[in-house]
């Protein structure tokens, strides 16, 4: 492959920005962006000068119809191309409309009671329960943390991971420096935390997801994007 | 007190992890999301780029039904192809707005091969931008529309025309009473100007 484009391939690149050709050459040029990164490049130097044109375009509300048959799409593509429940927008849905509809609280109450009614007598040290989310929105994952048998469940309702990422849970103590929980890797787990990992666990601490590669973070911090965090507290 | 207090750790710890390697586009951030099969990230990024889009699927399809059924084909094709998104080259909103106007004119083709119909918009002035626009309007778009009034009036048109309105060159040609060369050389000169005006 050549290193430059020569100029008819210059003009093609500017003129498939524009949309100025038939349909049948739109189509081709469309599956070269998408195949030669050269090409590609030229475009979008072409889209980012063109682009601004498009603030004098008016917004106008789509009808609500158009989401519900793009979400009905879409989730049959994601079903159908993965058995991976962090992929499946149904279990997504049902999960948002159970937090989306109780108070933190509630939830709490429900993760206080999802492995099995304590019996006996109230223990001293209390459980910690935290929700993930992501900024503003229904919680990604929910956490209980039972310091008398240092058991850490997580219930997840992360849609994450595709062949290339991993998201990775961290905990970070008030005031201090992130530390690697382990990956997450199904809807529900618990993690047995040895005697040291935690002592890191208290009230105000905070948990955080990050987005990693493969096999985790390489440096033992979070190196990629945090998709969600919450913060510790007494149930 | 308590949430606010959680929403703020929350977002000095998405900075604190995050720094500038996103970079200031929270679009090309929801694609990135939407990528990962974020299902979540995909509802926000339709909460905000809908009806924008949709915006400019009506402008060149005129017809609403018409400018739905393109803009559900946009959005199953950026579930399907956000991991192509790659930030720092376009900005996520522009990348978006590519898919959506291919999408859109292949439709317009699609719908009147050959044939032209333009009469319904054939106002000369109407893409111009309106007063009001300009007071809010960002740099970039003062910019480009500064550089689009120092071409000629008709080129200035056949650009805007082309662009936003999803014309062919034919169209350009037949809309403008000039012959199809005459279209794609006046398009060709004003965007070759108007990469040497936005240089300056």
């Amino acid at each position: 492959m050549t290193q430059e484009l020569n100029d008819n391939e210059k003009w093609l690149a500017a003129e498939f920005a524009m949309g100025a050709l038939d349909r049948e050459t739109m189509k081709q040029a469309e599956q070269r962006y998408e195949t030669d990164r050269l090409f590609r490049s030229a475009v979008d130097e072409w889209n980012n000068r063109l682009s601004p044109m498009l603030e004098g375009v008016a917004p106008i509300q789509p009808d609500a119809k158009v989401w519900d048959q793009i979400a009905g799409k879409t989730s049959q593509t994601s079903v159908s191309s993965s058995n991976n429940i962090w992929q499946s927008l149904n279990f997504w849905r049902g999960f948002s409309l159970i937090s989306g509809g109780l108070a933190t609280a509630a939830i709490a109450a429900l993760l206080y009671l999802f492995d099995g009614i304590q019996s006996g007598t109230p223990t001293i040290t209390q459980p910690l329960v935290a929700t993930l989310s992501a900024t503003g929105n229904a919680p990604t994952l929910l956490a209980r943390f039972d310091p008398e048998t240092n058991n850490l469940m997580l219930r997840a309702a992360l849609p994450g991971g595709d062949n290339t990422k991993v998201a990775e849970l961290w905990i970070i103590p008030e005031g201090g420096t992130p530390h690697s929980l382990g990956l997450l890797e199904s809807a529900d787990m618990m993690l047995s935390l040895d005697a040291e990992t935690s002592t890191l666990i208290n009230d105000g601490g905070t948990l955080a997801i990050s987005l990693e590669p493969m096999g985790g973070s390489p440096t033992g911090a979070p190196t990629g994007p945090v998709i969600a965090s919450g913060k510790l507290h007494k149930f | 007190m308590i949430l606010q207090t959680h929403k703020l750790v929350g977002f000095f710890l998405l900075m604190y992890f995050t720094g500038p390697m996103n970079g200031p586009d929270p679009i090309a951030n929801l694609l990135s999301r939407v990528a990962l099969r974020e299902p979540l990230a995909f509802r926000q990024l339709y909460d905000q780029t809908s009806a924008k889009l949709f915006g400019i699927c009506l402008r060149i399809l005129n017809n609403r039904a018409d400018a739905e059924e393109a803009l559900q084909e946009v959005f199953v094709k950026i579930w399907n192809k956000a991991d192509m998104f790659q930030t720092g080259r376009a900005s996520g909103i522009a990348w978006m707005a590519m898919i959506t106007r291919n999408q859109a004119i292949d439709r317009l083709r699609a719908r009147k091969p050959g044939s032209v119909d333009i009469l319904e918009q054939s106002d000369l002035a109407d893409d111009k931008p309106s007063p009001e626009t300009n007071t809010i309007a960002s740099d970039e778009y003062r910019r480009l529309n500064n550089c689009l009034d120092e071409l000629k009036p008709q080129h200035a048109e056949a650009v805007r025309k082309t662009y936003l309105g999803g014309w062919s060159y034919q169209e350009t040609a037949d809309a403008l009473n000039i012959p199809l060369n005459t279209a794609k050389t006046w398009v060709r000169r004003s965007l070759g100007a108007l990469q040497d005006c936005m240089k300056r």
